[in-house]
């Protein structure tokens, strides 16, 4: 039963994911949205390979659904056991690749410079 | 600005519910400063007739067998993760890395794009809800109807 794909449906996709995003971008991103069952986020990893390969983190100030104190929190948790993790900032949504797409690929690409 | 074989390929991990339609636009912009792209399609957005019994490992095995496929081929890898796609890309890109990779390419840096970069044992519900962890999905199946769902 858990493996109904339309199990978990996101709430208000408009307000959590698309705040930032233009009208006619938004209308797209919600039809191409996909399911997902809710035995695949009941999920955890048993190993994590920021632990052995170079970390980045890409902000996402004005994000509702992984808050920026949410991510922060996430952040502190991997620099607490002693990982390093680059870190870069956008005043974007949970989606800054619709909303701010190059600024996000100039990010990616600043990450990369120094791998 | 090196040239397109020299840089990382870049491999993007989508978040749940998202497809490689909603970073189309990302995909370019990086095709344009010179990065080759593999944005995958995961088979936890699948319909129900195409869904794998468990849609966690085979979520996994695709982004493992992605990787490999480039670093096979002798390319370094970025794994650029979103969202929910920070918890299958943390376990897949294990041992990909360039000390322990046998391949002649290998992963040179994890990107957590407002991801869930999180700990072993830690489940997107185990963080809790408030402020900082909003309630951003709901349950639509009455035959599941009473477990928390916190996405």
């Amino acid at each position: 039963m858990l493996q109904n794909p339309k199990a978990l449906i996101p709430l208000d996709p408009k307000h959590f994911f698309y705040h930032d995003v233009p009208e006619q971008k938004t209308q797209r991103a919600l039809d191409n949205l996909g399911g997902c069952p809710l035995s695949h986020v009941m999920n955890t990893p048993t190993k994590v390979a920021w632990r052995e390969i170079p970390t980045a983190y890409l902000i996402c100030e004005d994000d509702r659904a992984l808050t920026f104190n949410g991510q922060k929190q996430l952040i502190d948790a991997v620099k607490a056991q002693g990982v390093e993790v680059e870190v870069a900032s956008l005043k974007a949504s949970h989606s800054p690749f619709l909303s701010m797409p190059g600024e996000t690929a100039k990010a990616i690409h600043g990450f990369l410079e120094k791998a | 600005m090196s040239n397109a074989a020299t840089k990382p390929v870049i491999v993007i991990v989508p978040g749940a519910w998202h497809v490689p339609a909603h970073y189309a636009y990302l995909a370019l912009k990086l095709n344009s400063i010179g990065y080759t792209v593999d944005c995958l399609e995961l088979s936890s957005t699948n319909d129900e007739k195409d869904l794998p019994e468990n849609t966690w490992i085979e979520d996994i095995n695709i982004i493992r067998n992605a990787i490999t496929s480039h670093t096979e081929a002798g390319r370094d890898v970025a794994v650029v993760m979103h969202s929910f796609g920070g918890m299958t890309g943390s376990e897949a890109a294990c041992g990909l890395g360039k000390k322990e990779s046998e391949t002649s390419g290998a992963v040179v840096k994890l990107i957590y794009m407002t991801a869930f970069m999180i700990q072993e044992g830690q489940t997107r519900a185990s963080l809790g809800v408030g402020d900082d962890w909003p309630e951003i999905a709901e349950l639509d199946d009455p035959k599941v109807r009473g477990i928390p769902s916190r996405l």
